[in-house]
């Protein structure tokens, strides 16, 4: 496992900001950490990159404790609300984070350049931090996560700020560090965005994880079936199955197994009903991520 | 690219410093210094140090000094009462003395003089013209005179009285100039800065370095420094900004030491730009090279490195540039009245003590002790206890123990510049009769400092950012 936590628990002062959590990433997946504002999600990152120490359980970060000089330098981080010094060029900041990292001289010239062009920052070398706009400076935040090439990626809500465009070339860059075998561990509050990325998922609530799962698994909803008919057509009486009407020409169906729609699909051919349009419902993350953590209170 | 040594990752130190250049330099408050520097030294260069032409004094002080032995002794002692007990067993006095060529009674001419020897008759032997030429023009460590050629002048009847007498050709030694009186203007001669009798070059040189570099412009310097990079640490541990640099696989400590080192080095760059300019231009304008300035660069920098060491630990405790700023400035204050008042304890103190009155010495002695800053004592009330027997005083040397000293560090600056600037005079005594060594003020400097240091990097590497 690349990442692995157990029974892990942060107080600050007497307010408990995690709980016992628990949990596991594997090489080379995406996973999402979901969860309101002080849910104890910036904690748990925290303690897995040796900032903040736990005050119980344990982490473990490549197969090592947390916070070793050896594991910082395999990994990236991009914080939430980063202010990068504005006193610097793009290129001479992720010089100067690559030279702390330990990337030697001529890796740094090499790929600087390349990362600055991959995130659409190429042409703009002159300019200083302070001119960048909010998205830029989130590109170039995650320039200088993707700088040492590190074999784990932290990101805190890695597309805020930035433009419908943007995000698609982020989530394509990351999808392609995924492809090279990096580990994303993803904190964001865009549902979407997280349900489109993330293989996995938790939802942190209080402190504790509240529910964790693959996203495929989490928004299924059964043998939920939704069907649209030609216009002017209804549901034939001949077909013994109660459909819920939810729109003109639009029915509900729930069904007991997942081979019984066969069977729903030849009734109605049979019945000379023309069929427009059929789909299996799923729940989306936020509907998920609304019941589990928006309901109950904090 | 696993190395955990700081001297093999010297890229991490170089990048830190480099991060902290271009803070310095974003700031601009940089180039507003170095361009109020340049144009301090502009005014500098248009000074003029016009010799008055007069060499009696130095020719009757150094026939005088003939008969004295002044190895070891204080130029400020050069009185009659002093030199008693230091005669060679003779008086010697100048006769004549005139410029040769009927040059200008200048630094740069060389006079002929008659030299006049009056010994005990019949006791005690005779100079011989090499002891003479050896002796003429020497004072203590410095020289006034060099003697080009000598010729005794045989006279039988004066003989008999023990009388001697030398006909000298000499010319300006190294340190004549330095005591040669100079009038002093500035902008090309339009603003008289010293009377028509002027003052020594090297008096007027010393009082120029002081008030550029130890004094007035070091006070500035100092000041701006510790406004510009009290900004440093808490711009770097802003939340942000500090989690990118905890992540890296650097421990903490060298991450806010390095920052430290960055913030000296904005002071450096001022100094070395001050001080080195202050010395050129002076060389230029005066044509005295004292090279021993350059010591205030390593000196001011260690004070400066005192307070920001202090503002680097209340901006690690506070994270915040203002609290940093006003701490700085009030331990830098309190330092300075600790001073004062240990100033006006060891006058006290030296008032009272009968070997100084034996001695003969003044208040102004006493003044010029204590580096010729303080005020002027009062004279003691005979039915009041002195100052330093008080618990007032006793408490003001507890603190000044324990306290940096920056007089002290003041002192060893003086010290070093009277050795180049001051042959004679008062301004000898600045330095040789201070109360309290520069020894142990550069060790509790460098104490206060590294605890100063240690205190802020462990809590910063303790804290949960």
């Amino acid at each position: 496992m690349v990442v692995r936590v157990e029974n892990l628990g942060k107080v600050y002062g007497r307010k408990p900001a995690l709980d016992g959590v628990s949990l596991a990433v594997a090489p080379g997946e995406i996973f999402g950490l979901l969860g309101q504002n002080g849910a104890g999600k910036t904690t748990l990152v925290k303690i897995l990159l040796g900032l903040v120490a736990p005050t119980s359980g344990q982490a473990w970060l490549l197969d090592s404790p947390v916070g070793t000089a050896k594991v910082r330098e395999k990994v990236g981080y991009l914080p939430e609300d980063h202010r990068l010094p504005e006193y610097h060029t793009g290129p001479n900041l992720l010089d100067f984070y690559g030279a702390l990292q330990g990337v030697p001289g001529p890796v740094r010239a090499r790929r600087i350049p390349e990362l600055l062009g991959q995130l659409g920052l190429a042409g703009r070398e002159r300019l200083k931090v302070r001119g960048y706009s909010k998205g830029m400076k989130q590109r170039l935040g995650l320039a200088q996560a993707l700088l040492a090439q590190p074999r784990v990626l932290f990101l805190d809500e890695p597309t805020d700020g930035v433009d419908p465009v943007g995000r698609r070339h982020i989530r394509d860059l990351l999808l392609e560090e995924r492809a090279k075998g990096v580990t994303l561990f993803v904190n964001s509050h865009l549902l979407s965005e997280m349900e489109q990325l993330c293989d996995r998922v938790a939802i942190l609530k209080n402190g504790r994880i509240a529910l964790t799962g693959t996203v495929a698994d989490l928004t299924r909803q059964g043998d939920r079936w939704q069907l649209e008919l030609a216009s002017g057509e209804s549901w034939p009486a001949t077909l013994n199955l109660a459909a819920q009407e939810i729109g003109p020409s639009r029915y509900e169906l729930v069904l007991a197994k997942d081979g019984d729609i066969d069977d729903v699909l030849r009734g109605l051919i049979g019945s000379g009903v023309k069929l427009r349009h059929l789909e299996r419902m799923r729940s989306t993350l936020e509907d998920l991520y609304l019941d589990v953590a928006g309901g109950g209170g904090a | 690219m696993s190395q955990n040594s700081w001297w093999q990752r010297p890229s991490v130190f170089v990048a830190i410093l480099g991060d902290s250049w271009r803070e310095t330099r974003d700031s601009k408050v940089l180039y507003v210094l170095l361009g109020g520097i340049v144009l301090l030294l502009g005014v500098v260069l248009t000074a003029r140090f016009e010799p008055i032409p007069g060499s009696k004094q130095y020719l009757q002080l150094a026939a005088r000094a003939c008969g004295v032995d002044t190895d070891g002794l204080d130029a400020t002692s050069l009185n009659a009462m002093d030199m008693a007990g230091r005669l060679r067993g003779a008086l010697y006095s100048l006769e004549t003395s005139e410029t040769v060529d009927d040059a200008e009674d200048l630094p740069g001419a060389r006079w002929r003089v008659i030299l006049r020897r009056q010994g005990i008759p019949l006791v005690g032997g005779r100079d011989t013209a090499e002891q003479v030429s050896e002796r003429f023009g020497k004072i203590a460590e410095g020289r006034l005179f060099v003697v080009n050629s000598i010729e005794e002048l045989e006279d039988r009847t004066t003989g008999l009285l023990g009388i001697q007498r030398w006909s000298l050709l000499v010319s300006a030694g190294r340190d004549l100039r330095v005591a040669w009186p100079h009038r002093m203007t500035l902008f090309l001669g339009v603003v008289p800065l010293t009377s028509d009798s002027g003052a020594p070059l090297g008096l007027q040189i010393f009082i120029l370095y002081k008030l550029l570099t130890t004094g007035f412009g070091a006070w500035i310097m100092l000041l701006v420094g510790v406004v510009v990079t009290s900004f440093f640490v808490p711009n770097m541990i802003r939340k942000g900004t500090l989690e990118l640099l905890l992540v890296r696989p650097i421990p903490r400590w060298r991450l806010l030491f390095y920052k430290y080192l960055g913030g000296l080095m904005f002071a450096l760059v001022l100094l070395v730009a001050l001080v080195g300019g202050a010395w050129v231009a002076t060389g230029i304008t005066a044509g005295l090279w004292s090279p021993t300035v350059l010591w205030a660069v390593p000196i001011l920098l260690l004070f400066f490195g005192l307070l920001y060491s202090c503002s680097t630990l209340v901006a690690v405790i506070t994270r915040a540039p203002v609290p940093a700023m006003l701490m700085t400035c009030l331990y830098w204050v309190a330092l300075f009245i600790v001073g004062i008042l240990h100033g006006q304890v060891e006058i006290s103190r030296m008032e009272s003590d009968p070997a100084n009155k034996s001695q003969g010495i003044s208040l102004t002695d006493l003044k010029m002790n204590r580096n010729g800053l303080g005020p002027r004592p009062r004279p003691r009330q005979p039915d009041r206890k002195p100052l330093y027997e008080t618990t007032f005083g006793q408490v003001v040397e507890s603190f000044h123990a324990v306290l940096p000293r920056d007089r002290d560090l003041d002192n060893l600056m003086d010290r070093q510049l009277v050795k180049d600037l001051a042959l004679a005079g008062p301004l000898r005594d600045l330095t040789s009769r201070t109360g309290s060594s520069a020894v142990v003020g550069l060790g509790i400097t460098l104490a206060h400092l590294g605890g100063f240091l240690f205190l802020a990097c462990w809590i910063f590497s303790r804290r949960d950012p």
